[in-house]
């Protein structure tokens, strides 16, 4: 006979398991996604500030024609977090004005003053990775980059 | 007892507390608007943005015209293709001002022009400030897609399913191109179905729903859950769409 005590251990482990536990490697249980019914942004890994991509180190290193390239990777959710992706979204990045300085890139891709489209079907709750690219010539002063970099999420 | 009662709760706020701890976001709802009528008519919806961070946002609200160009979705400024929706959006108000931890609601008017090919808008909520990033400058905007149909031109093609087999570390899984072959758009929403040597149903999944507009094209398909037993199955996909359904099949071989 199980006391009280015992009782509640088990039901609260059971809870905790079910709750906390990933699924398994091996053919995971996939649940249909119920399609998100709000749109949002976030950068997920910096810190306090809803926007901040991180500090980005100026570590020169050669890249094309000679230019020196800064690299920042940085995590971004589009709808609040979920296990399972809760639909899709099309990711679109730009640059308010070309900054004839250098070249902007989100995971390879040129970005220019018009929208470009990132990544087709980003999952919707889940955070991606991408990888920020600034390559600029060895000669050009030290400064802020003279642009602004636009991000556009539209639910798929 | 108390103790044990109070671990019990800890389990449930441990649990709870994970899953609500959240970054600041800006949230935009609804994220999709789809609507039903004729050409030349207006409709009015309502958008609201909800700020969940910890300063103030602006946005401009604009609207772009969703197009498909070689079966892949685009966005095109208003007014630059005929019977852009865009250039009928009315916007009220045209820009927004949002504080930390409130929303703020705008109504945008869209018009589906006569003759009009168009079937989708977005709706958008372009940020105006500025955050820094490092040296880096960053904006950012979110967009309510809208869509439109306005006949019951509805078709829905698809290529044969390709079948990958279940292995010691995946699922089986079914993938293939399909096609808005129509004139409206729609949602489709498949079910992955197993089917054994007898014809008995082993089991099914349900399969990530897709929007497609006319003339895009998708590779649709997922995953089946169970672990299927060592024979010979059909593999049977069924989309529902506007009513109407769209099956394909294979056969697949588990060792």
């Amino acid at each position: 006979m199980l006391t009280a005590r015992t009782r509640i251990l088990f039901v609260s482990l059971l809870i905790a398991f079910a709750l906390q536990l990933p699924a398994g490697a091996r053919r995971r249980a996939v649940a249909a996604p119920v399609p998100s019914d709000e749109l949002s942004i976030a950068f997920v890994d910096a810190g306090q500030a809803l926007l901040d991509a991180g500090a980005i180190a100026f570590r020169p290193s050669k890249g094309r024609r000679g230019m020196a390239t800064t690299t920042r990777t940085f995590g971004l959710r589009i709808g609040q977090p979920s296990r399972e992706a809760r639909g899709t979204a099309t990711l679109r990045a730009f640059l308010e004005t070309a900054d004839s300085r250098c070249v902007v890139r989100i995971d390879g891709i040129v970005l220019g003053t018009a929208p470009r489209v990132i990544r087709h079907h980003a999952p919707i709750g889940i955070a991606m990775r991408h990888r920020l690219e600034i390559e600029v010539p060895p000669q050009a002063p030290e400064g802020a980059l003279l642009t602004t970099i636009g991000w556009e999420v539209t639910t798929d | 007892m108390k103790r044990m009662a109070m671990l019990f709760l800890l389990a449930f706020a441990v649990a709870f507390t994970a899953r609500a701890e959240e970054d600041g976001a800006l949230s935009l709802s609804p994220a999709v608007v789809m609507l039903r009528g004729d050409h030349g008519q207006s409709t009015t919806q309502t958008l609201t943005l909800t700020n969940g961070t910890s300063r103030a946002f602006e946005f401009d609200l604009v609207a772009s015209d969703v197009i498909t160009r070689d079966g892949k979705r685009m966005f095109v400024e208003a007014g630059s293709i005929a019977g852009s929706i865009a250039a009928t959006a009315v916007f009220s108000p045209a820009h927004v001002r949002v504080l930390p931890g409130q929303s703020v609601t705008a109504t945008v008017t869209v018009t589906l022009p006569v003759d009009s090919s168009q079937r989708a808008v977005v709706a958008l909520f372009r940020g105006t400030n500025v955050v820094l990033s490092g040296k880096v400058p960053m904006k950012a905007s979110l967009g309510s897609l809208l869509t439109f149909t306005s006949s019951d031109d509805v078709e829905m093609s698809a290529a044969p399913l390709v079948v990958r087999p279940q292995s010691a570390s995946t699922n089986l899984a079914v993938s293939h191109a399909c096609t808005n072959s129509g004139h409206e758009p729609f949602v489709a929403k498949g079910v992955l179905a197993i089917v054994d040597g007898a014809g008995a149903l082993v089991g099914k999944s349900n399969l990530e729903s897709h929007r497609l507009l006319p003339g895009e094209s998708e590779q649709l398909g997922g995953e089946y859950v169970g672990e299927l037993e060592p024979g010979r199955y059909r593999v049977v996909v069924t989309y529902d769409y506007e009513g109407r359904t769209l099956t394909r099949s294979a056969e697949v071989q588990v060792r």
